[in-house]
């Protein structure tokens, strides 16, 4: 039996806890640890894939216990898959933060790397308390890195950001706590395979516990109001990992709920409901993007539409729709994140507050940042050949084939939209007022080139190789 | 029986309404103590039945008359996350307290100006 799935979880989690000890021996020794392990956890998780990829559905015992006593690890494609994009993530976030971090805050990486293996378990494990411990280790120290080195306003974001988070971890509590009662299992095959036995009425009550409670983690209209202050003051690789990775472990729940548990199938409520939803969370998420000031909010305010993309996906329902909302997700993970480190490295040295003002001629001073900021922009409104442009395109044609022209109209109208507040800053970075000296620190500049290069490299690749389409849609048909 | 569930729906209730319309921090932290005081209860109730005995293997104790011990490890488990939500809320509302003169989160935005 292949050991890698509790790999993946463990390799951050033992550095997460040998962090204060290396810190002893000396901090150049936590630095260049903290990017191996990122690494290693990376590769980790694509032996996983590869893995699941070859030999189908993975189920993991943990110490050998089956599964009617034990805990399982349960991996398909699709778990697999967000792994995969959970470690990508985080990695990129953690090789940022090697610059970022300072002498003496050691347990900025312990929180990271704690994160990490919060998010990673959340997607591969088969059990739905463990789902719940998954979560609550991901939001503890999502509290502590959003309130980490920063003033009074980011408190307040860190507080507000708790309660909402709290909130939910008791809906999905009480929830969990209801389908134990109601089945005696907590195992999510032994749920879905026992779930037309019981009674609806419980079910359904705890389904709308557990749904509400998703929908407060990943910020659905009107459930948002946590998000654009916690994006907006927490330090750019926080903010990264929030809007990036943080974003797709909810993401990722939801849709397990729908499509492992079949709850979308014959509900046409439940996918109306997503369907509205969707639609207003889109109309608000841009609405609101263009009279911020500051440019962590516009992004987490364009996080909010995008995740109304991905919900009007999943109400359509369909397997393309469900293709494209995947690609879409891994779409949004890479520019989002893409997108917040070249701010950090626009606002560099300033007081890391970056509003519309602050990037005035920045463009000029760090002219690489400054292209990776445009081209992540032109992606997360859609301009083709960039890979976002692809999968709105997807989810747009979705729309259509399942007969939904309005939300593919106002699909098309929320890019417009987010043409016009990313127009304005990406103008404000190239007027310049005063002359402003290049800032350049290798580490953060290499990760920014690998980022935007991987931005490109994903982007052209589905435009000019018909290869890569065919790649990604043999990955689509496994992951689904 | 009856009205321990009587007694979760009521704690739960409660905890909900104090976090949803307090303005005070600590009243908030208070309220989620007393919603996952409901839960805990609520997974504590699912287990109990009248007679059971602790769900350790003894000579002349048969399984049927033991507890589920599963709610059981549930609700330590929730316990030591709650503490630890617990504990970082409140030494995050004491550094705000420290910072703003204020618990109340109406009056903190106007101390920031």
């Amino acid at each position: 039996m292949t050991h890698l799935p509790i790999l993946v979880i463990i390799v951050p989690l033992v550095y997460a806890f040998l962090v204060p000890l290396l810190d002893l021996v000396s901090s150049r020794l936590r630095t260049s640890a903290a990017a191996a392990v990122a690494v290693t956890h990376l590769v980790f998780s694509i032996a996983l894939f590869i893995h699941v990829f070859q030999n189908g559905t993975l189920e993991y015992q943990l110490g050998g216990w089956d599964s009617e006593v034990g805990i399982i690890l349960y991996i398909d494609g699709l778990a697999a898959t967000f792994a995969v994009m959970i470690a990508l993530g985080t990695a990129l976030v953690a090789w940022y933060s090697l610059d970022f971090v300072r002498e003496g805050e050691s347990k900025y990486f312990l929180l990271l790397y704690i994160a990490s293996a919060g998010l990673s378990g959340a997607v591969l494990t088969g059990d739905l308390f463990n789902l719940y411990v998954f979560i609550e280790i991901i939001a503890l120290s999502g509290f502590a890195l959003v309130a980490f080195r920063r003033g009074f306003r980011a408190l307040m974001a860190a507080m507000r950001y708790m309660i909402f988070t709290i909130l939910s971890s008791m809906l999905i509590l009480l929830a969990i706590a209801f389908v134990y009662a109601t089945m005696g299992t907590l195992n999510l095959g032994e749920i879905a395979a026992s779930m037309h036995q019981f009674d609806p009425t419980v079910l359904k009550v705890s389904a709308g516990m557990f749904l509400v409670g998703v929908a407060l983690k990943l910020a659905i209209v009107p459930l948002h109001g946590w998000l654009p202050a916690t994006y907006g003051e927490s330090s750019t690789p926080v903010g990264a990992l929030l809007a990036g990775v943080g974003h797709k472990v909810p993401l990722y729940i939801l849709i397990r709920f729908l499509y492992f548990f079949e709850a979308a199938a014959g509900e046409q409520r439940l996918a109306t409901i997503l369907l509205g939803i969707g639609a207003v969370t889109i109309a608000f998420g841009h609405f609101m993007a263009l009279g911020q000031p500051d440019i962590r909010r516009v992004l987490g305010f364009s996080s909010i539409a995008h995740t109304g993309y991905m919900l009007v996906g999943l109400g359509i329902g369909t397997p393309f729709a469900l293709v494209a909302v995947l690609f879409h997700a891994m779409n949004h993970l890479i520019v989002k994140l893409s997108a917040f480190f070249s701010v950090g490295m626009l606002t560099r040295g300033d007081r890391e507050r970056a509003t519309v003002l602050d990037l005035q001629g920045r463009g000029a001073a760090s002219p690489f940042a400054g292209m990776a900021f445009l081209v992540s922009t032109l992606a997360l409104i859609g301009i083709p050949p960039l890979g976002a442009f692809a999968s709105k395109w997807a989810l747009i044609m979705a729309a259509i084939r399942a007969d939904h022209i309005g939300f593919a109209l106002l699909m098309i109208a929320g890019t417009v939209v987010a043409a016009v507040y990313y127009g304005r800053i990406g103008k404000t970075l190239y007027i310049s007022t005063d002359d402003l000296k290049p800032d350049r620190s290798w580490t953060a500049e290499g990760v920014l080139y690998g980022s935007a290069a991987v931005v490109c490299a994903v982007a052209f690749s589905f435009a000019l190789f018909p290869a890569a389409n065919r790649i990604l849609d043999e990955l689509m048909v496994f992951i689904i | 029986m009856q009205a321990a569930y009587l007694a979760v729906i009521y704690l739960f209730c409660l905890g909900l309404y104090c976090v949803v319309t307090e303005k005070n921090l600590i009243k908030i932290a208070m309220g989620f103590v007393i919603m996952e005081a409901g839960v805990l209860l609520f997974l504590v109730c699912l287990a109990s039945f009248p007679d059971g005995v602790p769900p350790i293997v003894l000579e002349g104790v048969t399984s049927s008359s033991m507890v589920d011990p599963i709610p059981h490890a549930l609700s330590l488990t929730a316990i030591v996350i709650g503490a630890g939500t617990t504990g970082y809320m409140l030494s995050l509302i004491i550094r705000l307290y420290r910072q703003a003169g204020t618990v109340r989160i109406d009056r903190m935005g106007r101390t920031e100006q």
